[in-house]
């Protein structure tokens, strides 16, 4: 009976479990962030000009018909125009499994993933592991229209910094986060899509201020200052908050042929502690390429 | 010498007959030239060849339109180093050659008249049409919006393309050619090109 039971797993395994493709995918753009350090108060923000380069590359492995790995290795960079101690590399590995509920376009189809990796920024303070998991849900209805459900966790594991109050943790870049989020994709035209999404961050964010700016940072947080340290990039602190964040983005893309295209997009994050409110515009132009 | 003549002569009426072939253009409203356009005789006798191919190169179909007389074998070679699952929901032919590389071991059989809306499993965009005709006199268009239908001259002539709005009447052949003028809709096909989200299947 077990014999049998064998066999039948032996007759059912699919002959495609193998290496079957690669992923080769590069981008590199500009960037216009308004509010590079999080501030809550409008005379500490500073904004600033990016460049941004990423890229990604790895192999498909066939499980099931239906059924794929990834194995993918991320770069992601970008060099500021003034300030360069928020320069920065992230170095990550990804696996991803992503199962299709069946044949055709509009089946769903389910995404599971996990990376880990490092970023390393000009201001070393800021040095970070980083890990994440999460899945995706997608699905096509139109050959116009697809959407996406996603969750993830994300743990940032840095260092601490010089602290400022004896009885207050420094490890500001320590953050744990949890992301709930949909977007939708519209072919507005052949080669033009259209992205919108939304997406709820809960946990923790960090927040650079000038040392005027502390006292007040105090006074309506208090108890919810997690963590605070020394950070002379900005010319006082930074500190570590509770609350969450709503994140709108909006994107549209040319397709250039089959593989590359120009991407226009635009983002806007409100945070919010106990009391503080924290926006962030950011508005990104790329040219993306993928083999 | 006569004898030359005489076969000379005859060399030149059997290729006439052989060329007696019926050219067909297809054009949209605006005029422009439609290319993959499948021209048909109502009806007629024979057969044409029995086995055909639409390759995969490049992670698409190629050619993207083809027509076949019922009772064609189609061959679905992979050129890639890839694999690809090709599969087909239309009421005229529904079959699935799930993940594969190089050439299956079985070709398909198309039976029934209709079209056939081919996709792949892997890769959203790839389409191709399979149009299944129940007679052998049949053409499609090139880039020119051209096509010749061999071994006819007349007949009541059809058209069908995939960005065809609603159905054009036959149109009758004279002197060895027609001209056909279809109306075009938008038809859409998922992009292949890259973007910041999407649903790739990756
Ligand atoms: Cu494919």
């Amino acid at each position: 009976m077990l014999t049998l039971g064998f066999a039948g797993l032996a007759f059912s395994a699919p002959a495609s479990a193998e290496w079957v493709d690669w992923i080769a995918e590069a981008g590199t753009g500009f960037e216009y962030n308004d509010n590079l350090n999080v501030s809550a108060f409008r005379d500490d923000q500073e904004s600033d000009y990016a460049w941004l380069a990423a890229g990604r590359g790895g192999r498909v492995y066939q499980i099931t018909d239906d059924t794929r790995l990834s194995l993918v290795g991320e770069f992601e960079s970008r060099k500021q125009f003034d300030w360069e101690d928020f320069d920065r590399v992230k170095l990550r590995a990804r696996a991803s499994i992503l199962h299709k509920f069946g044949v055709g376009p509009n089946v769903p189809r389910l995404r599971v993933h996990g990376s880990g990796g490092y970023m390393w920024v000009g201001d070393s303070d800021r040095n970070s592991w980083l890990w994440e998991t999460g899945f995706d849900v997608t699905k096509r209805f139109t050959p116009r229209i697809d959407a996406l459900v996603f969750f993830k966790y994300t743990n940032r594991d840095g260092g601490s910094g010089d602290v400022v109050v004896p009885t207050i943790q420094s490890n500001v870049w320590d953050q744990e986060n949890f992301q709930v989020g949909a977007a939708g994709n519209f072919l507005v035209w052949e080669n033009l899509l259209l992205s919108a999404g939304y997406t709820y961050h809960h946990g923790e964010f960090d927040s650079s201020c000038t040392v005027g700016n502390v006292g007040k940072v105090f006074d309506r947080e208090g108890d919810n200052v997690k963590a605070i340290a020394v950070n002379n990039v900005f010319g006082g602190c930074t500190y570590r908050l509770g609350g969450h964040v709503h994140q709108a983005s909006v994107n549209l893309n040319y397709g250039i042929g089959d593989r590359w295209s120009v991407d226009a997009g635009y983002k806007f994050l409100q945070g919010k502690a106990d009391v503080l409110i924290y926006r962030t515009n950011v508005a990104t132009l790329s040219v993306l390429f993928r083999y | 010498m006569l004898r030359i003549a005489f076969s000379g002569a005859l060399a030149i009426l059997l290729a006439s007959a052989a060329s007696a072939d019926l050219t067909v253009t297809v054009r949209n409203g605006s005029g422009s030239p439609v290319a993959d356009a499948v021209v048909y005789l109502a009806d007629g006798g024979g057969r044409s060849s029995t086995q055909t191919n639409i390759d995969q190169i490049d992670k698409e179909y190629v050619p993207y339109v083809t027509a076949v007389q019922k009772g064609t074998k189609i061959n679905f070679p992979n050129h890639d180093r890839i694999r690809h699952h090709v599969y087909s929901f239309s009421e005229a032919k529904t079959f699935e050659i799930p993940l594969y590389k190089g050439t299956p071991a079985e070709p398909i059989l198309f039976d029934k008249p209709g079209v056939v809306v081919l996709g792949c499993n892997i890769h959203d965009w790839m389409k191709a049409y399979v149009f299944v005709a129940d007679t052998p006199h049949f053409a499609v268009t090139d880039s020119s919006g051209t096509a010749r239908i061999a071994g006819a001259s007349g007949g009541q002539v059809s058209v069908w393309h995939p960005r065809m709005a609603g159905q054009a009447p036959a149109k009758a052949a004279s002197g060895g050619s027609v001209d056909l003028v279809i109306e075009e809709k938008r038809t859409w096909r998922p992009r292949r090109a890259p973007s910041a989200g999407g649903a790739t299947y990756r």
